[in-house]
């Protein structure tokens, strides 16, 4: 039957969500446009979408992973460069076959390897302090080092080796930059600039003082040249603060009389060298307060106030881990990308900011933090131009613990083919920031929403909670199955050159919630008697949570609800104590009772809303048979975590037959010139 | 990481997923290297006594 709200039903609705994530405030507190929180989730043109897709690349060898590079030539393709257990593997596009580089060989514990592309143009002639300059065709020259532990390595696209055995070469060390045709390395609180154009001498002398490099007040933590209007400079950090140093000036002799050629300019450190970036004319990192942003252009090297940018992201802030040395940024158009150790040792959790989150040819819009991504564990990314085309790439310490290369931005929204889990935490409807006319702080009785998606491209396993603003947990009020059909081919049907194939739009939809004030069980949660007066769907505001597994868009959300008679009346308890023991499951569920252990074992033996699957599929074709094994979980239902687990093992069984089947050359019929 | 408040502590629903790892190729290598001694001490005596 249709559903219809009665006359004095109110109504609150979001039909743009172009400001992002806000999770450091109340969600009733939330602004009209913000959502509290999004997890695989990109917030673009004011429309929140499941994130792109990452696809596999290739699993490397069990042992440390160290780090991903990437090497571009003067002329040629560019390469990708893996390091894992001290070796360095390299590969061409499509960077599926890569090779160990020999001759290079770091430490197999190193915490991570450093790297630097550099450009040769000149060579010492000798060995010697006074050689001789010769001028040399210009070349890409890839500096590698492992923190100190081995002597720095070198590679140029086809050869390499260490750097050992001359005074005058690139010493050992960490961070480096390429900055004014100057190799820049980092040795605890030293910085050492090489000769003009050649990334292997360090014969030249003029520092500043007089003394043999630059030394800063703590040890070197991370380097990145900045995007400054007049020539790229370099910033050095330690743990504590933040430095220029003006590396244009290409004219050594000028150093030492150039004022503040060396100025502390920020009192904010950085801890990972691997979090420091440029991105949209700004210098970004991650500081132990957490994401710092420096605009050189305006600051004019002065010492400027610098918040940190990140308290959006406080429900994952929150869960991090002590040791921030590994936080790895990215960088990919607009987007910025900080893995960090939530919930985890390692980068368990991705922050995405999207620096222009509704307008660009205007250039008004505003970041906004479009939440955070799973699903890997990021080591390192790198991005540019790959084989012609903006890409980005990461490295990851997977779940399985094995590493593995993986590149994302697929615009597929899928992963290696399979239905990717998001999550949108929305902000608290009729709360203080709501569209409603409701007196702010008046209580409502919540009772449905809908949800307005589009860019359904295939089944799309879509759920809906909600809970009260102030506490609850988070009851199901829809999960549904919205089948999509992609495109005109199936396994079934065969293809001849006759035929037609042919994609077919993504779907839309308008999706309704159930009345939650028709529910039958309304206190199922424990909250009230516990956190709350009222039954579950009587509250000041309501948080929704969407869920999906597989690709979509949400447009517009609307939600409604009655108005709830205030009473008039004091509390005749005001004065009373609780004397029941409460307790509440991290989830929101509530239970209390005189007994300790009747608490414990209620909230103990309560069902979690988390169903996992594991299934195993066969494939076979032409006699060859290959099995896939998938593993899936969803808060909706056995059956949709059932159905994503099918799908991973059906992939996986249909990657190994493609390798086992021979394969199909065609004989060209129904392709000869008729003409 | 510096002390961080979480004044709500809101309900925290168990939302995992992992990327299914179904990759490419798989990266073997039979081939070792040896680690090489770091000349970073001689290099840093010599520039401190110029």
């Amino acid at each position: 039957m249709q559903q219809t709200n009665q006359p004095n039903s109110t109504i609150d609705i979001d039909s743009t969500f172009l400001l992002g994530c806000e999770s450091d405030v109340s969600p009733s507190q939330v602004a009209l446009g913000s959502s509290w929180m999004a997890i695989n989730m990109l917030n673009l043109g004011g429309l929140w979408s499941c994130r792109p897709g990452y696809h596999c690349l290739a699993t490397f060898p069990d042992g440390k992973l160290q780090g991903v590079a990437r090497f571009h030539p003067v002329l040629g393709e560019e390469q990708i460069l893996v390091a894992v257990a001290g070796r360095i593997y390299a590969s061409s596009f499509p960077y599926i076959d890569f090779h160990v580089i020999e001759g290079l060989q770091f430490s197999p514990t190193a915490k991570q390897i450093f790297w630097a592309l550099t450009t040769q143009a000149a060579t010492r002639d000798t060995t010697d302090f006074a050689s001789s300059i010769s001028v040399i065709e210009p070349k890409s020259v890839l500096i590698i080092q492992d923190g100190g532990l081995s002597a720095p390595g070198w590679y140029d696209g086809s050869n390499s080796g260490h750097i050992k055995g001359n005074l005058y070469e690139t010493p050992a060390g960490g961070p480096m930059a390429w900055v004014g045709d100057r190799l820049w390395v980092a040795t605890d609180n030293q910085v050492f600039a090489s000769d003009i154009s050649n990334p292997f001498s360090f014969r030249e002398q003029i520092y500043l003082g007089g003394v043999s490099s630059f030394f800063f007040s703590a040890e070197v933590t991370a380097m990145v040249p900045t995007p400054s209007i007049e020539s790229p400079q370099l910033m050095v950090f330690t743990g504590i603060n933040g430095s220029i140093l003006q590396a244009n000036i290409r004219n050594r002799d000028s150093w030492p009389t150039t004022p503040n050629f060396q100025e502390e300019v920020v009192q904010v450190g950085c801890l990972s060298n691997r979090s420091a970036l440029s991105h949209y004319g700004q210098v970004v990192w991650f500081s132990p307060s957490g994401v710092s942003i420096y605009d050189p252009a305006t600051s004019g090297k002065l010492t400027s106030r610098l918040p940190v940018r990140d308290n959006e992201m406080l429900v994952s802030k929150v869960v991090l881990s002590d040791d921030l040395s590994q936080v790895a940024a990215g960088a990919f158009g607009q987007y910025l990308l900080m893995s960090v150790p939530a919930e985890d040792t390692h980068n368990r959790h991705t922050w995405v900011l999207n620096h222009a989150s509704l307008s660009t040819l205007s250039d008004e819009s505003g970041p906004s933090w479009s939440g955070y991504w799973i699903g890997t564990r990021p080591v390192e990314w790198v991005s540019g131009i790959f084989a012609g085309q903006e890409r980005i790439f990461h490295v990851s310490v997977d779940y399985d613990g094995k590493n593995r290369l993986w590149e994302a931005f697929n615009p597929n929204r899928l992963d290696n083919g399979c239905p990717i889990t998001w999550a949108l935490f929305t902000r608290g409807y009729f709360g203080t920031t709501s569209q409603t006319g409701k007196p702010p702080g008046f209580r409502v009785r919540f009772q449905w929403a809908d949800f307005t998606v589009a860019g359904v491209e295939e089944d799309l396993d879509f759920g809906v909670f909600y809970a009260g603003g102030t506490s609850g947990a988070f009851k199901p009020i829809a999960n549904t199955l919205i089948r999509s059909l992609r495109g005109s081919m199936d396994a079934d049907t065969e293809i001849t050159m006759e035929s037609e194939i042919f994609a077919f739009k993504p779907q839309s939809r308008t999706i309704q919630t159930v009345d939650a004030d028709q529910q039958s069980v309304l206190t199922s949660d424990g909250s009230a008697g516990v956190e709350r007066e009222k039954i579950s769907n009587i509250d000041r505001a309501f948080q929704l949570l969407v869920v999906g597994h597989g690709p979509c868009t949400l447009r517009e959300i609307r939600a409604f609800s009655l108005p709830e008679p205030e009473n008039p009346a004091g509390n005749p308890k005001a004065f009373c104590g609780e004397s029941c023991l409460n307790a509440v499951r991290y989830d929101g569920l509530a239970t209390k009772s005189n007994n300790f252990k009747s608490v414990v074992d209620a909230l103990s033996d309560a069902p979690e809303a988390f169903y996992t699957s594991s299934k195993t599929v066969v494939l076979e074709k032409n006699g060859f048979k290959a099995i896939g094994i998938g593993f899936a979980s969803s808060i909706l239902s056995q059956a949709a975590a059932d159905r994503v687990a099918n799908i991973v093992a059906t992939k996986r069984a249909d990657k190994d037959l493609q390798a086992m089947l021979p394969p199909v050359t065609s004989v060209g019929l129904g392709l000869e010139h008729t003409g | 990481m510096n002390v961080v408040l979480d004044n709500l502590f809101l309900r925290r629903p168990r939302i995992e997923y992992v990327s299914p790892p179904i990759c490419e190729a798989t990266v073997n290598t039979s081939s070792s290297g040896e680690v090489v001694t770091s000349s970073e001490d001689e290099v840093l005596i010599d520039l401190n006594s110029l």
